[in-house]
């Protein structure tokens, strides 16, 4: 199967878990986590991923991010097949940060000593790795000195431009940005997003950027995927998303954010039901959606493309 | 008569540096019974501070002074006659595990309002349906609750007590957007109906804007500046204020560049002199680095800044 000239591609990508039972560990059922990903992304693109928690978005962005291995379905990085294994050659080109940068550095480890970290493991000399190190600090506007402080003394802030500062240390080519800011104040998330920004349009990196803050994937995406139990349920670029929602959810998803202004009036359209269930012969959403009808029940809606840059799963489309 | 009036407010913490102010010179009002105060800032203001101080649950390594007039009774020289429920953000740890929700809920009931049993239990039901959950809610543990519906069991025991004030800090910030709606819409109408005057404690302005009806804003543990919320939005004076309505993505438009505030916000012990936000302002002068403003009064709004005077 070829990436079709996209830089990452993936098709029909799957993560179960089995749970087992605690007495005899036998297999009572599985947890469909991410269910059928297929997914497109050009090179220097950045692709959000939304969805409220559960919906299987970091468990997503761990796969991408080769950190844990899919169940079933193909992975294609830059038009080689990674589902499986890792070439040597892209060693350090897919790189992760997560959300927690109070718990992501080895708070007995010097900053110097993080950066260095992945490249040491990569095969550069110390000098050359602490070189880079500086030059990657500087990139996201720490000095020199921080290489020699301990994580207790920077704010989380500066945590978090460390941890990026440490994911972009290997040149990586495509990295998965787990919630990164919504631990942060927003004088401090907006400081970040900005930093996202300007990194990817000198270093032509492509961004995966996973969070549940519709504002903040629409400030720095270009194209959006709204995921619900396991599923992708619309993705498209987001000016057509925001401005021609078409998924019964997204819709009720862009309802549920506050207008930041009080001359506008706050009419979220949340419907009463908020349980997930992970149906294979109806549509997922069926539970919540107010618009359903008898062709819902029927299967599970295939992801139909509405034009060139959007494409929605729900029946009322077909 | 005024449900709240806060005049002079301080707390502070005893730390091994000596004591750290955290809130500093607070003066608020709450005009009717059916309004909503919105307390606003980031992570270190001092509005948690400032809420845990006014219901009288701090730790003992503090101390507060000033008056907090709650219908014109001082709480802090009578902590007794204090009647201000809180709803906290993390429900979870404000929920006691191994007790039913009734139970938990009808204590207040006996306890407060020193009902039978019996009678506590029929009033938890009607609390519970109130906030938009099933009766048989009152058999079932935290556990066996989503987390929005944990929130609006604390909101029942908020409105259970009766209080004479609420005070919601972060009460949904856990929650899933979805969730953190219909919470939302449902606290309002409930502290609106029984006229009970509420301070919304939160550090995202959209949702200030849509629950409160005046915003005061926060910065380094004072208030910089309070204002109706059409007038904060339409109007906002001082420049931090500024820069916090613009710092924000917003879901209903295309922004290219975010309002960037350089730095961080300042921790307590270690606010600059002067004004405290002049390290951080586009707008410093010489002034600003040496001098405290005072309050520049408005017609609808008060701020905190040079700028205005």
């Amino acid at each position: 199967m070829s990436s079709n000239g996209f830089f990452v591609r993936t098709i029909n990508l799957k993560k179960y878990y089995e749970i087992k039972s605690k007495l005899l560990r036998k297999t009572i059922g599985v947890v469909k986590a991410v269910d059928g990903v297929s997914l497109e992304i050009r090179k220097g693109e950045t692709l959000g991923i939304v969805g409220e928690s559960g919906s299987g978005k970091t468990t997503l962005g761990m796969v991408l991010g080769k950190l844990i291995q899919p169940t079933d379905g193909k992975y294609l990085f830059n038009g080689m097949d990674i589902t499986m294994e890792m070439p040597s050659s892209l060693k350090g080109k897919i790189r992760v940060v997560f959300q927690d940068p109070y718990s992501s550095l080895n708070p007995r480890l010097k900053i110097k000593d993080s950066l260095i970290e992945p490249l040491l493991a990569l095969g550069y000399e110390e000098e050359e790795a602490i070189n880079k190190a500086v030059e990657y600090l500087e990139l996201v506007g720490l000095k020199k000195e921080h290489l020699n402080f301990y994580p207790h003394m920077l704010s989380g802030g500066q945590k978090q431009r460390v941890l990026i500062a440490r994911a972009l240390v290997t040149d990586p080519l495509l990295v998965i940005l787990d919630e990164p800011t919504s631990m942060l104040d927003v004088s401090t998330q907006a400081q970040v997003l900005m930093l996202l920004k300007r990194i990817k349009m000198e270093k032509e990196i492509t961004y995966v950027f996973i969070t549940h803050n519709l504002a903040v994937a629409r400030y720095i995406s270009d194209t959006i995927a709204v995921m619900f139990a396991g599923q992708i349920v619309e993705m498209g670029n987001k000016k057509e998303l925001f401005e021609n929602p078409l998924h019964p959810y997204t819709k009720s998803l862009i309802s549920a954010y506050p207008p930041p202004d009080p001359t506008v009036k706050w009419t979220p359209a949340i419907p009463d039901e908020l349980t997930v269930k992970y149906f294979d012969d109806k549509c997922r959403y069926i539970d919540r959606c107010p618009l359903k009808t008898p062709k819902c029940e029927k299967g599970i809606p295939e992801l139909i493309d509405v034009n060139d840059k959007h494409k929605v799963r729900c029946a009322l489309y077909t | 008569m005024i449900p709240l009036e806060i005049r002079n407010l301080n707390v502070d913490f005893r730390t091994l540096r000596g004591w750290v102010r955290v809130v500093d010179n607070v003066n608020l009002k709450i005009n009717s019974d059916d309004e909503i105060l919105g307390l606003v800032g980031e992570s270190g203001c001092g509005k948690s501070t400032l809420g845990l101080a006014v219901s009288g649950l701090l730790p003992p390594n503090s101390r507060v002074t000033g008056e907090v007039l709650v219908k014109g009774q001082d709480v802090v020289q009578n902590p007794d006659s204090r009647k201000i429920a809180v709803i906290f953000q993390d429900a979870l740890a404000a929920l006691n595990p191994v007790l039913t929700i009734g139970e938990q809920i009808a204590e207040i009931y006996v306890y407060h309002k020193n009902m039978q049993k019996k009678d506590a239990l029929e009033k938890t039901k009607k609390v519970l349906v109130e906030v938009g959950l099933p009766d048989n809610t009152i058999d079932k543990y935290p556990h066996q609750l989503s987390g929005g519906q944990r929130q609006r069991v604390l909101i029942a025991m908020a409105l259970a007590m009766e209080p004479d004030l609420i005070i919601a800090d972060e009460p949904t910030t856990a929650l899933d957007v979805t969730v953190q709606a219909k919470v939302l819409q449902t606290l309002m109408s409930v502290v609106k109906s029984r006229k009970i005057p509420m301070i919304y404690i939160t550090h995202d302005l959209a949702l200030a804007s849509q629950v409160a009806d005046r915003i005061a804003v926060m910065y380094a543990g004072q208030i910089i500046e309070i204002a109706d919320k059409y007038e904060l939005f339409e109007n906002p004076r001082h420049p931090y204020t500024k820069a916090l309505l613009n710092s924000v993505p917003r879901v209903d438009r295309d922004i290219e560049e975010l309002f960037i505030i350089e730095g961080e916000p300042p921790v307590p012990g270690n606010f600059p002199t002067g004004c405290r936000f002049h390290p951080r302002c586009p707008f410093a002068m010489d002034k600003c680095k040496q001098i405290e403003p005072g309050l520049v009064i408005f017609n609808k709004a008060m701020v905190r800044c040079f700028l205005y005077e």
